[in-house]
């Protein structure tokens, strides 16, 4: 109970109204010159505050304000209480107040909606010179040139709005008037309103956003933040982050996109050990990871306490969690699609990170106007953090490893992972991309040996003209090395193509061999004993995605793929003996089309969609119909569905080793021993944002078919020269996932954060087992996050905390031993009904602290140090019991998560 | 401003709005206290013991037939056994038409030095156990043909460890490869067995236990096994014993795990039991191995 008076004592502190105002102590950036109507929304853009005011009183005066002698907000606003007998509030709700008197203060505090829509409406007032006309642009940042992708483009104060594509383009037909406002928003970014000028031509925007440094914090995760945003784009299931604002979360030493989306609803939390995720009851195997349009199969480093992707090379990162769209297929159930960054186009940047578990470094050269570049690398290096890791991942038994009594050295072992791109803009219509991608984890345990040279004569006596030496092997290497190089190609304003062609190689080997050579008399004998097992799979592939922006009805989305399957799988023992030998070699190509329609002035958006697969391993045809709908009920209120068929046609299979850690591979459906499995989901979300909250229901149902489970069991026993036997066995079945994501989230102010719950259920049945449907390894009940994040001057505090049923597992219930003809007696247990038990509940919490400074003569204090406390109570989460069965009584003993680690990163960039 | 006549119904949004902020916190206590009270108080769902008989019987060709019964011992207090006595239970074996009930001879045993298994027939058993009728069958797999040897002796050096690492020229003999014939996939193990009285280490095994005599390899539908010279560990005659088996005996071999991640319940073939009542078959050969 103590650990848990603890968690209530640090929740009233967040929870206390920490809205203590610090907004008068900012700095001006620069001088400000005008009326006041004008130049207070540019210090509220410029510091990232927002003040609320009545026009027509304010236009009456003008100032001109110096940062020498106003300096801070607090000093602006005494001025204008001391020269024109304003009141100035700086409110709870973190906006700041200018009025008259009393009375209009209190108006404005009522009305500060209206106040803002006012501008708007007196833009009305201009006469249109064009009507109906098509707007495009691109956009990009305004500090380093990169495209900015899946940024809202919204006419203000209609329903009218369209989402940029990858590369940042956007085209919008039909815009009623060439007065009216366009505001473009994206995450991590100061959205900007666009006030188009009847005298200007409108065609092809050039849109730059600026990055938010201060208040990243309140847009952090979600599609939904801002109610501009919401009210026109078709609502879907999808959560977006921004990298950049990741470092303000609480750490295990990494900040981590996937441990980031694991803060949301739908996405399961209590997995420290797999840096996949598991969205809404699906496998991380069923989420489908593209980076720059290639497949990743591998997201683990270090037993999957860390994603292999580095956050300082990546763009944006999209979560489908269900319902997607005709463009992904592949996969069961969620599709994480993570763009990397092009590189700054206007100036050289050099950046690097220490944390305690390691470097990371990364370099932006533009060459000329048209060519980007970046290059980013990240190792880990054997310290604190890393150890205590690997510790946590070795079996608590002793090691089976001959110890001939020599010493146990020369054991090494990190990850590292490498990004580069490369971006040519040829043409105006023409970009080329070159990206590169590869994470590694090696896993070096192996001891040298070597005997003396013979002829000293160790005691015994005799004599001994040879030399013997012992070499065991043990190391495991797995990871995977990708590339894409495409070209964009915007053939008009309203008709975009992308050619994508790629290569994903995801390895893994492990080696566990001991060899003796013995030299004598100038001959050599070498033995060889051990286990050689190797996983390589080779995905090659080539996608053609077009967009078309037919009307302001239809915007249709089309193209073609295909992809090249090879699979090896081998396991070798003694050098000679291969237990295993799979080769798998398939084809999978297709088609897809979707129409994202609108109706009802907007109200009403619905993407129908056909995708078609051809999987060659079965020779069938897979159709898969896909619909996505969205309905605006109220200004503030949403709802939307989708429905669709999903297939899977390649799974990750897990083997269980406890000695190592578990050894996945990838195999491929045949149509016969493992199916190809098919999920419909049926998706049904309700929104309600308001300016400052978000609420949010979204409950889902999905119906998977010809799931596979895997079963491959090794049995060596410890005797020199045995061999090993295997038994791979497939159980095949159906089952379901359904929940409710319940979400509730502050996205302004100094303090803000969210509280989301799930509830949900995971089931399947495999006849060949039993007849009962059982609780899949991944079901959890429920699931409990809290985010709580405050802005302090130049800090910023977060803390997290997340609470989630235990997952389910299945226990010995007795035990007996029966005598074998060999002689030997055979312990068994005799075990529960499958996945019967629950493992205690997980619960964490974690805090964070970061201070952003300015290094030399530095702007906008790219620079930060963060201090970060996993697990801040100790709590001992279990990830999994094992059991021993001695003199007939059962012994358990849990395998336990990490427990508290603090952890220190510093981030400097030039 | 126009917009300002809406002051009633702002006022009453501002008013809902700070209830909200009020509210906001206060849900965020109780939930937490919800949840921390649910995960301290909620106790795992205890799983029913099923209290069924553990069998075990190897039908060999010509060898009196010998059965025994026990109970698996619960991993938890508080279960409830059943009244039957191991030693009366009314053990039936049916084969040909004809029943046998097997009696008992005491500790949960039961012999019928009379009935003795014979190929190629199937033997059925049936008894009742806490009110439910435990049943299996099995048959006796066909004697193996053309079990070989590359040697009949082994000669192998001794190693002495007592010093350190072993001193003067090594030489690792040739494994001693056994075949035999199996056209259908049929299961097979080789026990090796040594059948001295009082056997002489090949090394020294220090502080360690002694190894025992026998030794084997997995279940395996291959038609050879290689045996390792390292694998014997003492000098004198040995057995060479091929089993053919059936595939129930073979799945006793499996893993089941020892991890809540991956624990299987382990094979049987004994209906609304545990255990294994099953038929092997052998042939043997011997092999002598000698000091060089």
């Amino acid at each position: 109970m103590k650990q848990f008076s603890l968690i209530l004592f640090l929740l009233s502190i967040l929870t206390i109204n920490l809205e203590a105002q610090t907004v008068e102590n900012f700095k001006l950036p620069k001088n400000y010159s005008g009326r006041l109507d004008e130049i207070l929304p540019e210090v509220g853009f410029d510091l990232n505050v927002r003040f609320i005011f009545d026009k027509d009183y304010l236009k009456k005066y003008s100032t001109v304000l110096m940062t020498d002698q106003e300096k801070t907000v607090g000093g602006m606003l005494k001025m204008f209480r001391a020269s024109w007998d304003m009141i100035t509030l700086v409110g709870n709700d973190g906006f700041i107040y200018i009025a008259r008197d009393k009375a209009q203060l209190e108006l404005l505090q009522n009305n500060k909606e209206i106040v803002k829509t006012e501008i708007t409406q007196s833009r009305k007032k201009l006469k249109p010179v064009k009507s109906n006309f098509l707007l495009s642009g691109d956009i990009v940042d305004i500090e380093n040139g990169e495209r900015i992708p899946f940024a809202t483009v919204v006419i203000e104060g209609t329903t009218k709005g369209v989402t940029s594509d990858q590369n940042g383009h956007f085209a919008m037909e039909k815009v009623p008037a060439d007065t009216v406002v366009v505001v473009v928003s994206y995450i991590g970014y100061h959205t900007k309103r666009i006030e188009l000028e009847p005298q200007k031509e409108n065609s092809s925007l050039k849109i730059e956003l600026k990055q938010q440094t201060v208040g990243i914090a309140e847009v952090f995760v979600t599609g939904r933040k801002d109610d501009k945003a919401l009210q026109q784009s078709t609502i879907t299931q999808d959560i977006k982050m921004a990298p950049v604002a990741l470092k303000i979360l609480p750490n295990i030493g990494e900040k981590d996109i996937m441990r980031g989306f694991q803060l949301m609803p739908g996405v399961s939390a209590a997995n420290e050990g797999s840096a996949g995720m598991y969205v809404r009851g699906g496998t991380p195997d069923q989420n489908l990871i593209l980076y720059d349009g290639f497949t990743v199969y591998n997201v683990d480093h270090l037993y999957g306490f860390y994603s292999a992707f580095n956050s300082n090379a990546i763009k944006d990162v999209q979560l489908h969690k269900g319902g997607f769209d005709s463009k992904f297929g592949g996969r069961l159930s969620s599709v994480t699609e993570i763009t990397g960054k092009d590189g700054n186009s206007k100036k050289a940047t050099v950046g690097a990170e220490i944390s305690l578990l390691s470097m990371n470094t990364y370099i932006e050269v533009p060459v000329g106007d048209r060519f980007t570049s970046l290059f980013a690398f990240r190792r880990s290096y054997q310290g604190y953090l890393y150890d205590k890791i690997s510790a946590l991942n070795k079996s608590p038994t002793t090691s089976a490893r001959p110890m001939f009594g020599g010493k146990s050295a020369n054991t090494a072992s990190y990850f590292y992972d490498l990004n580069g791109k490369v971006t040519f803009k040829a043409t105006a219509k023409d970009v080329y991309t070159l990206s590169v991608f590869n994470g590694t984890d090696y896993l070096d345990n192996t001891p040298q040996f070597k005997m003396p040279e013979g002829g000293g004569g160790p005691p015994g006596g005799g004599s001994f003209t040879g030399n013997i030496s012992i070499n065991n092997t043990d190391f495991s290497r797995y990871g995977n090395v990708g590339a894409s190089t495409k070209w964009t190609r915007k053939v008009n304003e309203t008709l975009t193509s992308d050619l994508l062609v790629s290569f994903s190689d995801y390895y893994s080997t492990r080696d566990e061999r001991r060899s003796i050579t013995i030299d004598q008399n100038s001959v050599s004998t070498i033995r060889k004993s051990g286990i050689l097992e190797d996983n390589n799979l080779i995905d090659l592939s080539i996608k053609n995605d077009w967009k078309y922006v037919y009307d302001d009805k239809n915007i249709f989305e089309f193209g073609g793929f295909g992809t090249l399957y090879r699979i090896d799988f081998t396991y070798q023992q003694n050098d000679t003996l291969t237990i295993l030998d799979k080769n798998q070699r398939a084809a999978i190509a297709g088609f897809y089309l979707q129409d994202k329609m609108q109706f009802f002035n907007n109200l009403l958006t619905l993407t129908p969609g056909l995708r078609l697969n051809y999987f060659s391993g079965t020779n069938k045809v897979y159709p898969e119909p896909r619909l996505n709908a969205s309905y605006r009920i109220a200004p503030k209120l949403t709802v939307n569905g989708a429905t669709g068929l999903y297939d899977q046609f390649a799974n990750r299979v897990v083997r269980e080793d406890i000695m190592s850690g578990n050894r996945d591979f990838w195999i491929l459906s045949d149509g016969k021993e493992i199916p190809v499995s098919s999920s419909v989901h049926f998706n049904l979300g309700l929104n309600y944002d308001l300016s400052d909250y978000l609420f949010s229901v979204e409950g889902f149902y999905k119906l998977n078919q010809n799931i596979s489970e895997y079963s491959m069991r090794y049995r060596s026993i410890p005797q020199p020269g045995s061999t090993v036997q295997t038994t791979e066995q497939f159980f095949n079945g159906n089952g379901y996932a359904t929940g409710v994501e319940l979400l509730v989230q502050k996205k302004a102010g100094n303090f803000n954060g969210w509280i989301c719950y799930t509830l949900g259920q995971v089931k399947n049945m495999f006849p060949l087992q039993s007849d009962q449907y059982f609780y899949a390894n991944q079901d959890v009940t429920h699931e409990l996050k809290m985010v709580g994040i405050y802005k302090w001057g130049n800090f910023d505090f977060s803390a997290s905390w997340i609470y989630a049923t235990g997952r389910p597992y299945t226990a010995p219930v007795g035990g007996y031993s029966l005598k074998l003809i060999d002689g030997t007696t055979q312990s068994y247990y005799a075990v529960s009904d499958k996945n019967s038990y629950r493992l205690p509940a997980y619960h964490r919490m974690d805090i964070a602290a970061s201070y952003r400074f300015n290094l030399f003569n530095q702007r906008g204090k790219p620079n930060s140090l963060s201090f970060s406390v996993f697990n801040l109570y100790n709590r001992i989460n279990v990830s999994s019991r094992q059991f021993q069965l001695v003199d007939y009584a059962i012994l358990q003993s849990d395998i336990s998560y990490l427990g508290i680690t603090p952890n220190v990163t510093l981030s400097v960039k030039f | 401003m126009s917009n300002f006549i809406l002051i009633s119904h702002r006022q009453r949004i501002n008013f809902k709005q700070n209830i909200f902020n009020f509210t906001l916190n206060r849900l965020i206590f109780t939930l937490s206290f919800l949840f921390a009270l649910y995960s301290c108080t909620k106790d795992d769902d205890k799983i029913a013991f099923n209290d069924i008989p553990v069998v075990e019987s190897y039908l060999i060709k010509n060898n009196p037939v010998s059965l025994t019964v026990s109970r698996k011992t619960p991993f938890e207090d508080n279960v409830t056994l059943s009244d039957d006595i191991l030693d009366q239970l009314q053990i039936k074996i049916s084969y040909n038409n004809q029943t046998r009930i097997i009696p008992s001879v005491g500790k949960g045993v039961y012999r019928d030095p009379s009935l003795k298994p014979q190929e190629g027939i199937t033997y059925k058993l049936e008894f009742v156990f806490n009110n439910q009728l435990v049943t299996s069958s099995t048959d006796v797999p066909k004697k193996p043909v053309g079990f070989h040897q590359s040697v009949t002796v082994l000669e192998v050096q001794s190693f002495d460890f007592s010093g350190g690492f072993p001193t003067g020229p090594i030489t690792i003999p040739e494994p001693v490869k056994l075949t035999w014939t199996n056209n259908d996939e049929g299961y097979f193990m080789v026990v090796i067995e040594n059948t001295e009285v009082s056997p002489v280490p090949i090394r020294d095994f220090g502080d360690n236990t002694p190894p025992g005599r026998f030794f084997r390899n997995e279940p395996t539908q291959g038609k050879q096994f290689e045996i390792q010279s390292m694998s014997f560990q003492y000098y004198g005659n040995h057995r060479l014993i091929l089993y053919h088996m059936n595939p129930e005996y073979a799945e006793l071999y499996k893993d089941n795990g020892n991890s809540s991640q991956n624990l299987t319940n382990p094979a049987t073939n004994v209906k609304n039991g545990l255990g294994i009542f099953t038929g092997l078959n052998a042939d043997t050969l011997t092999l002598n191995v000698i000091k060089k």
